[in-house]
């Protein structure tokens, strides 16, 4: 007989590991001197992995591009984590209002340096890091010619184009301006620089904002630090570029940036051609 | 703050520098507008189109001695003091130059005579203020598409209010009978300004003195009641003193100072960061050296400093 046997072969793959035992089976089912047999006995066969289906194509293993489901895995972590963050230290804020009210506690300490460990506040000295890395990709891009020195500032033409495709992940930035008044003075590292808001690392007490430097009394948020989210709409913000001149570092250029005008995710900043429009919209 | 952008220059060529006379005469109006309480003036250089611009000297393009005026000027600290150039222009084709007179000056404005070097200006140019000579019979219907637009784009248009008080002065040259003259440009003035209104539908318009002597300054009480007489409601004519006159000013400060209003150098004042020029030397604007300040300075720097070091 000269039958391929389609359909019982591929219902034995699904029962048998081995493909000579299934050649086996179906030569002494349909033989004339063996055993013929009326039925097939299929067996459950524990698979190790999965049988592949006719139309099955093997995944190339050298792509390596992020798949989209991961991107999106990426961003929704993110997403969660901010959240997670700025929740809890609205929970800390809260307890240390608390501990304002009562009168009796007075006599101890808020446990402030626990609470911020226990809900795993980021701090500002955490991020200290970053900043310093991205002062010295500044003034490399800025300042430093192909033969890694400093002759000159270079004319402002040059270094503002530059500034406006520049990353700003980890730049010590100061709200000037905002349409909120209570961001206004508020400084501290860019951790995230989302299309319309910068999330920034803020110090923490006498950092947290310029006039609070002689203070010895702060606000439940001051004392706290953390993120904060600070929308670009309406907003200014300042910044300062360290002038790589020799070791003590004692001059810096500032420059502003019109948060209107910022409202683009940075990877879409990098190649935009930017252009003026009626400046109604800044203020 | 209030603001007057247009206090004239009293040369209108290159060649001719003012006398002490004149000099003197442009401080004091600049002194009797600051004690009516304006803070941000700006001089006006007025040149008609067909005056050649020196686009080679980038130094000469801007004849008025700002520096010296702030030095002289240097008793009211909180004056601050901005150049401004008016291109009156005919034929829209004889413009040249534009981006470098744009880097010397800081508001550029145009006064079209003809309609179509006012459509021009609305669509081709990068300007910051029309103004238009409101004394005299416009040569053409303000249409108010083309109004419209220019305001959309953040171009304001000014209402010089001189012609409507300066009595005699400049017009009896040419008039055999000034007293009948000065009734027409009156009319004219109310004619204009009316029509200027209608066509903008009141917005993006911005008034200002033009004064020659310190006589013709007007404190903004007596401008509201004017702008009311005309027809504005109090808070559009409260805006064409100081919200729109602002605008102008920072329109023309970025494009100085910013690359196409995203990044701008200088942080140092945090009430006026946008229109600020103290620091800049009027001869170099794109100099970057100026701008160095010390990290002890600020608070921010301070901030930097400390975390360098650990």
């Amino acid at each position: 007989m000269n039958r391929t046997n389609a359909l019982e072969r591929h219902l034995l793959t699904r029962c048998y590991d081995s493909q000579d035992r299934i050649e086996e089976l179906l030569t002494t089912r349909y033989s004339l001197t063996g055993d013929q047999k009326p039925v097939i006995h299929f067996t459950q066969y524990k698979q190790t992995d999965k049988v592949k289906s006719l139309l099955h194509s093997e995944k190339s293993s050298s792509n390596n591009e992020i798949s989209s489901t991961r991107r999106v895995n990426t961003r929704r972590d993110l997403q969660a984590y901010i959240k997670t963050t700025l929740n809890n230290q609205k929970k800390v804020i809260k307890k240390i209002q608390a501990y304002n009210r009562k009168k009796s506690s007075q006599s101890r300490q808020f446990p402030l340096d626990k609470m911020i460990k226990t809900f795993n506040i980021p701090q500002y000295d955490e991020f200290i890091g970053l900043n310093n890395l991205w002062q010295n990709y500044m003034q490399e891009l800025l300042f430093v010619n192909k033969n890694k020195t400093i002759e000159s500032i270079p004319s402002l033409t040059t270094i503002l184009p530059k500034l406006s495709t520049a990353d700003f992940n980890g730049c010590l930035l100061t709200v000037i301006q905002s349409k909120n008044t209570n961001f206004v003075g508020l400084r501290g590292i860019v951790v995230w620089d989302a299309q319309h808001s910068f999330l920034i690392c803020v110090p923490s007490k006498n950092d947290s904002k310029e006039w609070n430097e002689s203070k010895d009394k702060f606000s439940p948020s001051e004392m706290v630090g953390g993120f904060r989210l600070v929308p670009k709409h309406k907003s200014l913000f300042a910044f300062d570029v360290i002038i790589p001149n020799d070791e003590s570092e004692t001059e810096c250029i500032g420059f502003t940036m019109i948060g209107s005008r910022f409202e683009f995710r940075s990877v879409d900043r990098s190649g935009k051609k930017f252009k003026g429009h009626a400046v109604d919209g800044i203020l | 703050m209030l603001y007057d952008l247009n206090v004239p220059w009293p040369v209108n060529n290159y060649h001719t520098k003012p006398n002490q006379n004149e000099l003197n005469n442009l401080k004091n109006t600049i002194v009797t507008l600051h004690t009516l309480g304006y803070t941000h003036i700006a001089i006006n250089f007025q040149i008609n189109e067909s005056i050649k611009v020196p686009l080679n000297q980038t130094q000469l393009i801007n004849p008025i001695d700002i520096d010296l005026l702030k030095l002289e000027l240097s008793k009211f600290p909180s004056l601050k003091l901005f150049t401004r150039i008016t291109i009156v222009i005919y034929d829209p084709a004889k413009l040249q130059g534009l981006t470098k007179i744009q880097s010397q000056f800081d508001i550029l404005a145009i006064q079209p005579l003809t309609e179509k070097a006012l459509q021009m200006c609305v669509t081709n140019l990068d300007i910051d203020l029309i103004s238009f000579n409101l004394g005299s019979k416009l040569a053409f219907y303000l249409k108010h598409k083309t109004i419209g637009s220019a305001v959309d784009k953040g171009i304001k248009f000014e209402i010089c209010y001189n012609h409507l008080i300066s009595g005699s002065i400049g017009i009896t040259n040419s008039a055999t009978n000034p007293v009948e003259n000065l009734a027409f440009v009156k009319k004219n003035f109310f004619n204009n300004v009316l029509q200027l209104i209608r066509s903008s539908r009141s917005k993006g318009i911005i008034i200002s003195s033009g004064a020659n002597l310190p006589l013709q300054a007007r404190n903004s009480e007596d401008i509201l009641i004017l702008l009311k007489t005309l027809g504005l409601d109090q808070s559009r004519a409260k805006g064409c003193i100081t919200v729109n006159p602002e605008r102008v000013l920072v329109n023309g400060r970025l494009r100085i100072k910013s690359f196409k209003q995203t990044i701008l150098v200088d942080n140092s004042s945090s009430s006026n960061t946008l229109t600020n020029n103290d620091k800049e030397d009027p001869n170099k604007k794109s100099d970057a050296n100026v701008y160095k300040k010390r990290l002890d300075d600020s608070s921010s720097g301070r901030l930097l400093k400390k975390q360098r070091k650990n």
